[in-house]
């Protein structure tokens, strides 16, 4: 017993020793403000290199794709906002059920999608390789990269839901790319091409969150 | 002034550095970290093990410590943390022991002398050095005990040429056997 509290002495000494001056993190707030930033001028610059759809301009006056738009934006910036909250021990006193907000806008764009699926369409899904699966890679690259270089920094209690929210913000702003420079509006090909790429990545990304972010 | 006000003011103070105020906050967060570990713990011994996790993980990550905030709310959240991760180590390690000790049973039924279990990773290490061919003819004579002829037919050789390949192969074991003595 003696050596044991000597051993938590030990450590509490040593540790005061090691002791310097930390900077205290930022809001969960200015935190996110860097990557959106980042991932909007990536997506900017690589959009403007692709290129725009070809009909853009018939497409920016339709009220379902502008929505679409927005939805999955809205996906984007609350899951990334919840990864930020979720990076601090406590998520500042935040319930962990703030995640409901990206999950319940994920879960209303997938009904939406299921909405549009037909069975029939199964037999157009063409798994073999086309150029928006490179493009999705180049679109989530950076901002990938940005949000895992935050992240790593905090301390989360909450490695596994960190891990998809960071999934969700960067998959949702590359299918929200992906549908700025694709010209398809098959649901065949938005679910096997701009999706499921997506998902398989975020699911297999946020399995892995707690080797990525133990600290 | 209550302890959470105390330590609020204390964690502060580390953040700009000030080591005796540090050691004094690790110092009085140690009994609350224990007895906020302890309840529920199969071994009590362990609830030690945590609180030392606990307070390196403070240490970590004191700059996640906001001072618009309550501290003891973000103490509870490593704990509760390091806790959990403490307990699924330790049951993944027990599990795996587990494992071990039941391929340990397994193989002390199967070997003779018991002394040489240990020395059973060193041959079966030395046996995949072989070439494949010479590993199968080797297994089939010497472990399960056919006979050259029986290795023969069944890989399509001649008799002398399995022999030749058993006896390479005992000169090869004997080898890199003779080196681990």
């Amino acid at each position: 017993m003696i050596k044991e509290k000597q051993s938590a002495e030990e450590l509490i000494a040593s540790l005061s020793d090691e002791l310097v001056k930390v900077k205290v993190m930022p809001h969960p707030l200015l935190r996110t403000l860097p990557w959106f930033l980042i991932a909007t001028a990536y997506m900017v610059i690589v959009i403007s290199i692709i290129g725009l759809r070809t009909d853009i301009d018939v497409k920016i006056n339709d009220n379902g794709f502008v929505y679409e738009l927005l939805h999955i934006f809205a996906i984007s910036i609350s899951a990334a906002l919840c990864s930020s909250w979720l990076c601090v021990p406590d998520m500042r006193g935040r319930s962990k059920w703030i995640i409901a907000i990206p999950v319940a806008l994920l879960a209303i764009f997938i009904l939406e999608g299921i909405n549009r699926f037909n069975i029939g369409i199964i037999h157009n899904i063409n798994m073999s390789w086309h150029h928006c699966y490179g493009d999705a890679l180049v679109f989530s690259a950076v901002p990938a990269f940005a949000i895992l270089a935050i992240s790593i920094k905090g301390n989360t209690t909450h490695p596994y839901l960190m891990s998809l929210m960071n999934s969700l913000s960067v998959g949702a702003l590359g299918y929200a790319a992906l549908r700025l420079t694709c010209s398809s509006d098959d649901i065949a090909h938005l679910s096997s091409m701009h999706i499921i790429p997506y998902l398989l990545f975020g699911i297999i990304i946020a399995a892995l969150g707690r080797n990525i972010y133990r600290w | 002034m209550s302890d959470a006000q105390n330590w609020k003011e204390l964690a502060v103070k580390a953040q700009d550095g000030d080591k005796r105020a540090y050691s004094t906050l690790l110092t009085e967060i140690l009994p609350f970290i224990k007895a906020s570990i302890i309840s529920g713990l199969a071994n009590p011994d362990w609830a030690d093990d945590i609180a030392q996790d606990v307070l390196i993980s403070v240490h970590k990550s004191l700059n996640s410590y906001s001072n618009d905030r309550p501290f003891k709310p973000w103490l509870k959240a490593i704990i509760s943390f390091r806790r959990t991760d403490f307990l699924r180590k330790h049951y993944k390690i027990k599990e795996i022991n587990e494992r071990g000790q039941i391929n340990a049973e397994t193989l002390s039924e199967k070997v003779t002398f018991q002394t040489d279990l240990s020395e059973l990773s060193y041959i079966e290490g030395a046996i995949l050095t072989l070439p494949v061919k010479q590993q199968q003819i080797f297994k089939m004579i010497k472990v399960e005990g056919y006979s050259a002829k029986e290795v023969a037919q069944e890989m399509q050789m001649s008799v002398s040429a399995v022999k030749v390949s058993v006896h390479r192969s005992v000169n090869k074991l004997k080898k890199i056997l003779g080196e681990h003595d």
